[in-house]
């Protein structure tokens, strides 16, 4: 047979596959979303926390009468924001004129600086931008404005149809004290609701708003020590239309999450410039990946176990993961062996969404599968990979392309093996980390 | 300046099979196959302006590493060689239906980045440099691994398919 022939047969092997009509409308469909995403507005780039600035009180009527003209037409169905131009401003600042002022003088002049300006979302504005709602938070004074918009078709844009639609423009407070809109959206179908934003510096409050559902927040995902892994979401409770969370000093924003109550299904609601929310949420920060599978014995005696290994890893991991993780990135290459105690050995890592990549090392026994995390591995140490095993099982390390040894209290130097080692357990266990850098060794503990 | 009006459209008209039978080849699972595709296309809709060139290198390349880093979606089970969804062909009575089942399935005992070679040297017809662009690996990287993939692939198949290659 010839290269010929073998592209003959791979043709041939496929012949019968065309692609489905349906393909060119799911395609845009998700690219519009993915672009809609990327390109939701971040005007803020890290504002500073001002004092709080009292208000004048002044009747909210009063007010409501002066910021919340009528409209010439009917919102179009789906017009999520709609119902806040339904209602008097909320708030503990409601009825600071001074303030509505500033924050409307903000989104006014925030749009030529919006990433949506490129879709028109303010090209045709009708009705004056109202406060829907204005109040104190741990980083300041933040509000919520919006205002119609007849929305268009437009290059990147996604609709469902034309009509009047709500904006949304989320503000904080700037660097000079004044307020700076950090956000602004319009609703596109198909996609999470912006609800969510947060404000100050570190950020210092996540504010949401109030759309008629139970809604919890989540600070980070937590990986546990018997290997799962899952977010913990608190309930939040809303006043005045919105519910504002002080955050923790340190605080990832990338972690933060909101979604609906109770935990079932797709989240359906965002919190503004928090990536890893949806499909632009993948991030490859594993050890290895710049190559196929690789299976790399860590005793002598476990040749058995190489046609498993990537399977048990990868299907036990699996099973603790986080089921709402968006994406998942399992390890190119397992590492496996026999224990002192003769259970199966395997090792390798896991990344979900954005997080750190994590290393396990998985023990079978007796038809009992037990998972030992291994924690953020450290990716320029001279041995990324070091998971102390339970039971005086020793210790599991790993580093790509090393010559790995052992000795134990002082001993003689183990037979170099590559990639991966298990190394038994015993008083001062060293590792020989033998590169085409040098050698480092490392102390166990 | 270039839109993603009809040109995109025109593009994935005329690239969607071609697209989507080398993800079967690559993934040996056809709704897998159909998510990478459409994965692929989302991406170039985004990067459409800024594609200089034809895109079909583009979502060739896209393809090929979303399908050798292995992300998994939510929900998505572990690939399986040829599973249940694959779309196998009717037998028609021809000599080469067997072979050609093999083949497919020995592929997919391939570790991904032999497979990728495999595929895109010999069903895709590229260049040794077209496919070290296409998986961002050395030309070296590309002639290892294609005889890796091989000599591999005659170990598991009937030797016949294979003889004279290598």
């Amino acid at each position: 047979m010839t290269e010929l022939d073998l592209k003959d047969r791979l043709t041939a092997s496929v012949a019968n596959i065309d692609a489905p009509a349906e393909l060119l409308d799911r395609a845009r469909a998700g690219g519009s979303r993915r672009l809609r995403r990327r390109r939701f507005t971040s005007l803020a780039t890290g504002a500073l926390a001002v004092a709080l600035i009292g208000g004048i009180a002044v009747t909210g009527q009063a007010i409501l009468a002066d910021t919340h003209p009528e409209v010439a037409a009917a919102p179009a169905a789906g017009d999520p924001y709609g119902f806040l131009l339904k209602q008097p401003t909320r708030g503990d600042l409601a009825g600071d004129q001074a303030y509505y002022d500033q924050v409307v003088a903000a989104w006014q002049g925030s749009h030529d600086k919006s990433e949506n300006k490129s879709r028109g979302i303010f090209d045709d504005l009708r009705g004056t931008p109202q406060v829907a709602w204005a109040g104190s938070t741990p980083a300041g004074r933040a509000a919520i404005v919006v205002q119609q918009a007849y929305l268009h078709h437009h290059e990147d844009i996604q609709l469902d149809r034309e009509g009047l639609y709500t904006l949304i423009g989320f503000v904080g407070p700037g660097t000079d004290g004044k307020p700076k809109v950090v956000a602004d959206s319009y609703p596109a179908p198909g996609v999470g609701l912006a609800t969510g934003f947060v404000v100050g510096d570190g950020p210092k409050a996540l504010i949401v708003l109030d759309t008629g559902q139970q809604v919890g927040w989540s600070k980070e995902r937590l990986y546990t020590p018997d290997g799962h892994s899952g977010r913990q979401y608190t309930p939040l409770k809303f006043t005045d239309g919105v519910s504002i969370v002080s955050l923790p000093d340190g605080v990832n924003v990338d972690s933060l999450r909101i979604r609906a109550l109770p935990v079932t299904g797709p989240s359906g609601l965002n919190i503004h410039g928090v990536p890893g929310q949806g499909a632009e949420s993948v991030g490859d920060n594993r050890l290895w990946s710049d190559s196929g599978s690789m299976l790399w014995a860590m005793t002598p005696g476990a040749e058995g176990l190489a046609k498993t290994a990537e399977d048990t890893l990868r299907n036990t991991l699996d099973a603790a993961r986080d089921p709402a993780a968006y994406s998942f990135g399992f390890s190119l290459w397992t590492g496996y062996g026999k224990t002192a105690n003769g259970s199966d050995l395997f090792i390798g890592e896991l990344v979900l969404d954005r997080d750190l990549t994590r290393v396990y090392a998985v023990l079978k026994k007796d038809g009992k599968t037990t998972i030992v995390p291994g924690g953020v591995p450290l990716q320029e140490s001279p041995l990324p990979v070091s998971i102390k095993l339970p039971d005086n099982q020793g210790w599991a390390v790993a580093q790509k392309d090393a010559d790995l040894s052992y000795r134990i209290d002082g001993g003689n130097w183990s037979t170099p093996r590559k990639n991966a080692l298990l190394i038994p357990a015993g008083r001062n266990a060293e590792v020989k980390v033998a590169t085409s850098n040098g050698e480092t060794t490392v102390q166990l503990h | 300046m270039v839109t993603r009006g009809d040109e995109f459209d025109d593009f994935v008209r005329g690239s969607s099979t071609r697209l989507l039978r080398t993800a079967v080849l690559l993934t040996g699972d056809r709704p897998a196959a159909e998510d990478l595709v459409q994965e692929v296309y989302e991406r170039v809709y985004v990067r459409w302006r800024w594609i200089k060139g034809a895109p079909e290198p583009y979502a060739r390349k896209a393809l090929a590493n979303l399908v050798a880093n292995r992300w998994r979606r939510k929900g998505r089970k572990p690939e399986v060689a040829l599973a249940a969804g694959h779309d196998r062909p009717t037998p028609d009575g021809s000599d080469d239906y067997a072979v050609r089942d093999q083949l497919l399935t020995a592929l997919q005992e391939l570790p991904p980045r032999q497979r990728a070679v495999i595929v895109l040297r010999y069903y895709e017809d590229l260049t040794e440099l077209q496919t070290a662009d296409a998986l961002g690996c050395s030309v070296g990287t590309v002639k290892s691994q294609t005889s890796r993939g091989l000599e591999k692939l005659r170990l598991i198949t009937e030797p016949a398919i294979l003889e004279g290659l290598r």
